[in-house]
Formats: C-alpha cells, sequence, structure tokens
C-alpha cells in the first residue's frame, strides 16, 4: 500500500550514488473474543479436555500484527529490511494456544522478520517473504510459507490412540505459526518463470533441515493467464536419503475481463512422506468472481485428506498454505486452520457504501463445510472410536469494514459454525456449534 | 530521576536533512500515498549502585538475591526507543514505538545481564507503543485513540499519578490483603516492577477548558478468559480553570480482575490550584470499594475498602536561581488487622509516585505504594551551567511510616524509615540530561525486621542507593 518517502542522505540529488529508502508498515490490532469451543476443539483431543483447563473456557485478547519495513534502494540493488512481531508464531508451551497478545506479562517482542537483497535484477538472496497467490485473492492453497506452518509437525502427531491404524489417518490439527524462509528466489521476467530455493526450518544437520525448493511459471494469454509450479518439499533436505521428500506440480488458469474474474487451480503429490509412505495428496479451487460496486464470489475448494492410518499411503495434502477465507474452519489468526482434509463451497456478498467521506462496506459470507475422511465421533469410549462423522457444519461471516482513510479502516466481524458434528468427540460438552466476534483496526502505510 | 527533562522534542523526520533545510517533503511522483512521519526516540542509560539491604528485595542481578544472601550490587539500566509518529491526515495519524524496556515481566532488564551460562545477553527489541488516534470523530470535539492506551490521570500533570498511571506501575490487585503487612510484604512490593500495556480504545470529548474522558482497556493484563483477564473502565473530568493552569480532575473508575467477584470501583479527584501567585496548592483524594480475589484467582473473594489523599503545596520564590520549596503530605490506607477477616483495608491503584528514590521509586526502590504516609519537604534551584538555569538542584526529606502496623514474628512497627535524596539534572543541551541521584534511607525497622531481625547478621535499619545516568531524547 501506501510508502512513505525518505531521502537518506545529504548527497546532492543528481549524485549517483544517493542511497533512497522508502518506510512502509503494517499495524494492525483485532480484540477478539473467542468461543470456549473454538479453543478446546483447537487441541482436537477426543472426549474434549479434562475439568479446569483454560481453554474450556471463552478466549478475549488482543492480537497485534505490526511490521516495520525499510526498502533501501542504491546502485548496488534493491534491499529490504522488515521488523516486527509474530503474532502466530507459536514455540512455547502457552495453553492458550495464542502468542503475542498485548498486556501479557512481557511486550511483544520485535523479530526480524525479512533481510535481502537483490544484487541482479530478479535475484532476491535472504531471509523473505514468500508467497506465490496466483488467484490474486490473498488466499494461497499451496505456497506460502512465510504465512504459514509447516506441513511436516502433523505428520508424527495423526496416528497417536486413540485413532486406530485401521481408521483414518487425518486428525484434523490447528498450529498457528508464520514460517521465515530464507534462500534465494530468482524472477525471471523474459522467461516468465519463478525459481526458489529457501531453507525454511533450521535443523542443524542437513538431514534434519526442512527446505522447499522449485519453479514457477505464469504467463499472460491476453485476458488469460496460465500458470504451472513444481516444487519439492523436503523435510529432510538430504536429497539422497529420499525421505520426507515430496514433489507437487500444480496448474492455475484464471480469466479476468472487466467485473468478471475465474481462475481454477489443482495440485497433486508424489514422493516421501516420511518412512516410506508414499504421498498422494491433491488440491483444487475454483474461484468464480463479480465486482462492480456489489461484490460476489463463489469458491469451491478441496483439499486431500487420509483415509487409512495402517496403509503406506500419505493421502494428506501438504502444504505452506495460508488460506484464511472463514474466520473460524479455515482462520489461522482465531479459528481453527483447518487446511486438509477437507471441501467446501462458499459464497460471499459485499457492497462497499460511501458515507461521510468512509466507505463502510459490509459482507456476507456463507460456506458448507465437509470432511473428505471421516473423524471420530462420540459416544465413544476415550480410547476407543467407533462412530465416525464428515459433517464439519456451515459456517456464517459477516464483517463490517469502514476505511476510515486510504491508509486506515476500522472491521467488526462475527463468525457462526453450526452443524458441525465432526467437533463433537473434541468438545466435552459434546458441541456441534462455536463462533467468534473480532473487533479491530487496519493500517497500511 | 527518571525524565527530569522536559520534552525537549527535537524532531528527526525521516527526511532528516530535508527537514532542516526547511525543505518540503521528500518523495517521488510514483509515491502517490506518501504519508509524513516522524521520527523522535529516547536513550536512557544509568548506572545504578544499590547497597545489599535494596538487592535483598529487588533480588539483584540474579534475581534470586535474598536477606542473608545479596551483595551490593553496581549495573547500567534503561533502555533505548525509537518512535514514529504517522501522519495520515489532518484528523488521523498512528504512534509506533519500538525498543527495550528498563522493566519488564516483574524484572529490571540490566545492559550485559547474565544469560544464565557465563556470558551477557542483549536486550530484546519490543513494542512499546502502538496505537491509532482519530480527531473530530462524528464531531469536532470527540477524538478516539485505540490500541496502547497513553491514557493516565494525574490532576498535576507532573508524572507522579497517585492512583492512575498505567504505564509505570504494576498489577492493580497486587496489594490485596485481608491481614496486615508482614514480613514477606517489602520483597513481594519492591520484586514486582512492571511497566503494563492496556489496551483499548480511549474516547475524549474537548471543549475550551473541559475535558471527558471514557476509557474502556478490557485487556490490560491479559489473562485468556475474559474472568482472568485485568480490565479497566474509567470516566474522568478535567476542567481547567485558568491560564496558569489550575486543574480540578473527577475520576470514577471500575477495576475487574480475575475471577468471579472481583471489581472495585474507585472514586475520587483532585485539585491543583495555582491562582496565587508563585504558589501552587494541590490536594487528591480517593477512595474506593468492591470486591477482589487477591493475586490469584479462585480465592475467596475480600471486600475492599482502602483510600488515598495527598496534599501539598509549592512555592517557587522569585529570583535568577528559580529557588522552590513544596511540603507535602501523602496518605495510602493499610489493613492493620491481625488475622485475615475478609476485608482489604489497603488502597489499591496504579500509583507512580517517585519522590523518593528508595522507598518509592518502581524502577530503583522498594516501591513501598500502599499502607503508607509521608511527610516530604523538598526544594531546590537551578544554576547556570554553560546555559541559563541549566542546572537543577533538588534535595527531599520524606519521613516515612506505615499507616497501619506491619506485623513481623517477632515484632511489630510502622517505622518504615527516613529518607533523605539529593537529586542534580543537568541539562547540557535540548537533548541530553545528565542526571545524578543519591538516596539515603534511615531508621527503617521494617528494613530491618524483613531482613531477620536485629539478630540477623545483614539486617540493617538503614541502606543507600546511588545512581548516575543519561537521558537522550532527539
Amino acid at each position: 500500500m501506501g510508502a512513505i518517502l525518505l531521502l537518506c542522505c545529504t548527497l546532492a540529488q543528481d549524485d549517483p550514488a544517493q542511497v533512497w529508502i522508502t518506510v512502509t508498515g503494517r499495524m494492525d490490532m483485532t480484540y477478539a473474543y473467542r468461543d470456549r469451543r473454538i479453543n478446546e476443539a483447537s487441541l482436537w483431543t477426543p472426549g474434549g479436555l479434562a475439568a479446569g483447563s483454560p481453554l474450556r473456557e471463552a478466549d478475549t485478547f488482543v492480537l497485534p500484527d505490526i511490521a516495520l519495513r525499510f526498502d533501501i534502494d542504491s546502485p548496488a540493488g534493491p534491499a529490504a529490511i522488515e521488523i516486527g512481531n509474530l503474532p502466530l508464531h507459536f514455540t512455547s508451551s502457552d495453553p492458550r494456544l495464542q502468542e503475542d497478545r498485548l498486556g501479557s506479562a512481557s511486550a511483544i517482542h520485535i523479530d526480524l522478520l525479512q533481510a535481502w537483497m537483490e544484487p541482479v535484477a530478479g535475484l532476491r538472496i535472504g531471509l523473505q517473504d514468500f508467497v506465490w497467490d496466483p488467484m490474486g485473492r490473498g488466499q494461497p492453497l499451496f505456497l506460502a510459507p512465510s504465512a504459514s506452518e509447516s506441513p511436516w509437525a502433523e505428520l508424527p502427531d495423526s496416528t497417536v490412540p486413540p485413532f486406530p491404524a485401521s481408521g483414518t489417518n487425518t486428525v484434523p490439527q490447528t498450529r498457528r505459526d508464520r514460517l521465515r524462509p530464507a534462500g534465494v528466489t530468482a524472477k525471471i521476467d523474459a522467461a516468465d518463470l519463478t525459481l526458489f530455493g529457501l531453507l525454511v526450518s533450521e535443523g542443524g544437520s542437513v538431514r534434519l533441515d526442512e527446505s522447499l525448493a522449485g519453479a514457477i511459471y505464469e504467463k499472460a494469454l491476453g485476458r488469460a493467464r496460465l500458470g504451472g509450479v513444481l516444487a519439492l518439499l523436503s523435510g529432510d533436505s538430504r536429497f539422497v536419503d529420499h525421505d520426507r521428500q515430496v514433489w507437487t506440480a500444480g496448474l492455475t488458469l484464471s480469466f479476468a475481463s472487466g467485473p468478471f474474474f475465474a481462475g481454477a487451480e489443482g495440485y497433486v503429490q508424489r514422493g516421501d512422506a516420511g518412512a516410506r509412505i508414499r504421498a498422494e495428496g491433491n488440491a483444487f479451487r475454483a474461484i468464480a468472481r463479480y465486482a462492480d460496486g456489489i461484490r460476489l464470489q463463489a469458491t469451491a475448494t478441496r483439499v486431500s485428506g487420509d483415509r487409512r492410518g495402517d496403509d503406506r499411503k500419505e493421502g494428506r495434502f501438504l502444504s505452506y498454505e495460508d488460506n484464511d477465507a472463514t474466520l473460524i474452519v479455515e482462520g489461522n489468526e482465531f479459528g481453527l486452520d483447518i487446511d486438509t482434509n477437507y471441501e467446501t463451497v462458499q459464497f460471499s456478498a459485499g457492497i462497499p457504501i460511501p458515507s461521510g467521506g468512509t466507505t463502510i462496506t459490509p459482507q456476507v459470507l456463507v460456506a458448507l463445510f465437509r470432511f473428505l475422511e471421516a473423524v471420530p465421533l462420540p459416544p465413544d469410549p476415550l480410547f476407543g472410536v467407533s462412530g465416525r462423522s464428515r459433517s464439519l457444519g456451515t459456517e456464517v461471516d459477516a464483517t463490517l469494514d469502514a476505511a476510515v482513510s486510504r491508509q486506515l479502516s476500522l472491521g467488526v466481524g462475527g463468525a457462526w459454525l453450526f452443524g458441525a458434528d465432526a467437533l463433537r468427540n473434541f468438545t466435552a460438552s459434546r458441541a456441534s456449534q462455536t463462533w467468534l466476534a473480532t473487533v479491530g483496526f487496519r493500517l497500511r502505510f | 530521576m527518571r525524565s527530569l527533562l522536559g520534552a525537549c522534542f527535537f524532531v528527526l523526520a525521516l527526511a532528516a536533512s530535508a527537514l532542516a533545510q526547511e525543505k518540503p517533503l521528500s518523495t517521488s511522483k510514483e509515491m502517490d500515498q506518501t504519508v509524513r512521519i516522524t521520527v523522535t526516540g529516547e536513550i536512557e542509560f544509568d548506572y545504578v549502585w544499590r547497597r545489599q539491604e535494596i538487592t535483598a528485595f529487588t533480588g539483584g542481578v540474579s534475581g534470586s538475591s535474598v536477606p542473608g544472601d545479596s551483595a551490593s550490587e553496581n549495573t547500567f539500566e534503561g533502555f533505548a526507543a525509537l518512535r514514529m509518529n504517522i501522519e495520515l491526515s489532518d484528523k488521523v495519524s498512528a504512534l509506533l514505538e519500538i525498543g527495550t524496556k528498563r522493566v519488564d515481566g516483574g524484572k529490571i532488564n540490566f545492559f550485559a545481564g547474565p544469560n544464565g551460562a557465563g556470558g551477557s545477553t542483549a536486550l530484546t527489541v519490543q513494542l512499546r507503543e502502538a496505537g491509532i488516534r482519530i480527531n473530530e470523530l462524528f464531531m469536532p470535539e470527540l477524538s478516539l485513540q485505540a490500541g496502547i492506551s497513553q491514557w493516565g490521570f494525574d490532576v498535576r500533570n507532573r508524572g507522579e499519578s497517585l492512583a492512575f498511571d498505567l504505564r509505570h506501575s504494576q498489577r492493580f490487585s497486587r496489594n490485596v490483603s485481608a491481614a496486615s503487612d508482614n514480613a514477606a510484604t517489602l520483597r513481594n512490593r519492591a520484586h514486582d516492577p512492571e511497566e503494563l500495556e492496556p489496551v483499548g480504545f480511549w474516547l475524549r470529548w474537548e471543549r475550551t477548558s473541559f475535558a471527558l474522558d471514557l476509557v474502556a482497556l478490557p485487556a490490560v493484563i491479559e489473562g485468556g478468559s475474559p474472568n482472568n483477564d485485568e480490565a479497566v473502565y474509567a470516566l474522568d473530568l478535567l476542567y481547567t480553570a485558568d491560564s496558569k493552569g489550575s486543574r480540578i480532575g473527577l475520576i470514577v473508575a471500575a477495576i475487574d480482575d480475575p475471577g468471579g467477584r472481583s471489581t472495585v470501583f474507585t472514586y475520587g479527584g483532585g485539585v491543583d490550584w495555582k491562582g496565587v501567585e508563585n504558589f501552587d496548592v494541590y490536594g487528591e483524594f480517593y477512595f474506593q470499594n468492591g470486591w477482589n480475589n487477591g493475586p490469584a484467582a479462585g480465592i475467596t473473594p475480600v471486600k475492599v475498602g482502602g483510600y488515598a489523599f495527598q496534599v501539598g503545596a509549592r512555592f517557587d520564590i522569585p529570583g535568577d536561581l528559580k529557588p522552590w520549596v513544596e511540603a507535602n503530605l501523602t496518605y495510602y490506607s493499610g489493613d492493620g488487622d491481625a488475622v485475615a477477616n475478609g476485608k482489604s483495608s489497603a488502597f489499591l491503584s496504579y500509583e507512580n509516585v517517585h519522590d523518593l528514590l528508595i522507598l518509592e521509586d518502581m524502577y530503583l526502590g522498594f516501591d513501598w505504594d500502599t499502607n503508607y504516609r509521608a511527610i516530604k519537604i523538598s526544594g531546590g534551584i537551578a544554576l547556570n551551567a554553560g546555559a541559563k538555569n541549566n542546572l537543577k538542584l533538588m534535595t527531599v526529606v520524606g519521613l516515612t511510616q506505615t499507616a497501619q502496623t506491619v506485623r513481623f514474628p517477632t515484632d511489630t512497627t510502622h517505622k518504615l524509615g527516613n529518607e533523605v535524596d539529593v537529586k542534580i539534572a543537568w541539562e547540557m543541551t535540548k537533548q541530553v540530561v545528565i542526571d545524578l541521584g543519591v538516596g539515603f534511607l534511615f531508621g527503617s525497622k521494617v528494613l530491618e525486621l524483613s531482613m531477620g531481625g536485629p539478630a540477623a547478621p545483614d539486617a540493617e535499619r538503614q541502606t543507600i542507593l546511588f545512581t548516575l545516568g543519561m537521558n537522550l531524547r532527539f
């Protein structure tokens, strides 16, 4: 969004050695009221949590998302440094499943978010944000490591008792994080190609590093846009080990004409998901949008899950997604962040209304969710599972944004998830519905 | 000692050189959303020497010093901060400040402090301020601030609020007690430095001499469940009576603490009258009622019924050296019951009184902030040291007692001691102040008994603190 200036040195304006520093930033602050059932279900513990657990209570907090970025433009090429907090970074044993709340015992820590340079045009080296959003809607389905958690950490947890090896291996998990990928990306405009090789998580030994490498091809064809990706996700970066190395191939196609936009993307995975288990995940999404005053959008998404825990296949789609289209089910800031083994159809409508110098935009979204592979249901005894459900329910989100200026907007939102029978085995009260409310502001400068 | 310098605000816009040359904001035409950011900052760097009777209760560098196992310590303390004021329009602005914190999480952050493995550790950069401000919201007189709040209630506006300065104070309930203070009290108060980070919104309606504030801070201390949060809701009125800045202030506040029945209401206000030439006469009074669950949720609530007041007068004597004298009586109620009776009479507050370096200052000393009465006599002059009246000398004598008896296993006492402080602030430039302070506390039976009584080898009724530091604001 908007930028600001910054002349940094006192050299004459025509001095070729002059360095320009542009400062930009963001300051988002959201007060959230999270229903106790979201908290409890976030641990996905069969039977729910024991009495006395803090996660069995509703939760209120203020989540900041703050960053300050310095873009340095010099004869040596562009470079950037960004500092800020990591609102979704989840590294402690905090039972509230959310760090970086304002008002906590210790003030929010400021971390290094980006530090990169481009010695050659398009060649970016260093710690950097990396997001590929072929649909341009801000909800990348596959490749956004700087806004996502690691896909690998889910694997060991999915077969723990009481889930039987014969049943689904796809236990939902809620893990919030923002990884900080470091490495090299190269954008070759002449060939419509982007190459990337990134260390996503440092494990010490090469065998324990998590990395991401591949290529993206994107080509404009008139009003259409064609894209393809080939990526290697490595939980073990030693290529010769062939362990925890998953290849992903994807195709995207979009078409934009005036107020209309339509697009589709699909991905398939092959490789070793660890311990000689074959990766067979896939994902697909289609979007149709009309925006001419009123904004209407329909989205269909399918992300595969795993059917059996006792076979040699991993059916879940492993990704660095940042798809937070719905506040509760998909949202990683306040919701459950379900990102695999589900399908959904979503309809949304919004309309900007000019009002007294500001623009108010109410929006409603209705999303129908379903697990692809069934998850356990009550009345199972704690260490045995009999019933199962695919019902993930229906979510209705209503938001209202007021643009105070080009940089600042105020927002209020509410979300209600109901008919989610699959949640019953993960809440002590056997709940199938839950809700969330937020209010806050969003600043870009 | 802290912030003795008034705001010597030197604006360093990011386009520093350009502004200095009175050039307009520099940008390029493709940056059509350029906004002005004013960057200011502050560095506070103090050398502090505390005798062992102080570190025994503040915890010292290790955080674990106790009576009988403490030593005098000299440390470097302070912070560095960078503040950005982002002007989005004539009516909308934002504030962002990052830096280190002098105290955080109940402990002092020392420069080159230990890392627990034989080395030292760097101070962490943290978020200090983040918020937006919208002026002329719906009407010209109304403004809104949202985010980390800078609200406080300080009738005298001298940076020493008697009851409401959340940014330089600890949790509200830390002094809840249904029985008298005891052998553990001094450590509890001295071992808990904190700068709260209250979040919420602050609405101000202001017209000429009236200002009405409505404050909602639901996350002063974040506890997860709303039942476990500490929240502050307040309504205050400030009336500026004359051109000299005489003020009248009234406030009603509700502080909600963890627990089902844990809300304390505080009512009060004060007058700061500067009507007679060179005289500043002031008085404040607060009382409170309600219930509180104490520092830990789940405990049976106690009934709260404390009060506090201060009265004082300052006289600025005409003369080139700008001499002044001031007398002050401060009183915070305490609880005197030998056995817990379900009622806490100690005044609960977010106070930030720090006239006395050892007894009152949260950053340097014991921060004894309730069950307290003090008569403070102070005075000072301003000498010329390279500039007019830029070398400020002051001294303060504090005669203090506890309001109610402090009970120890072998004795009881009111004697908190007498303190004499000498402070010097040399304003070298508009940006730089050199501070020096010496504090001497003597006759403190509370200190002696808290260290184990006269028979304990290290127990003393007196102690000393010395600090020499620098404050830079730009």
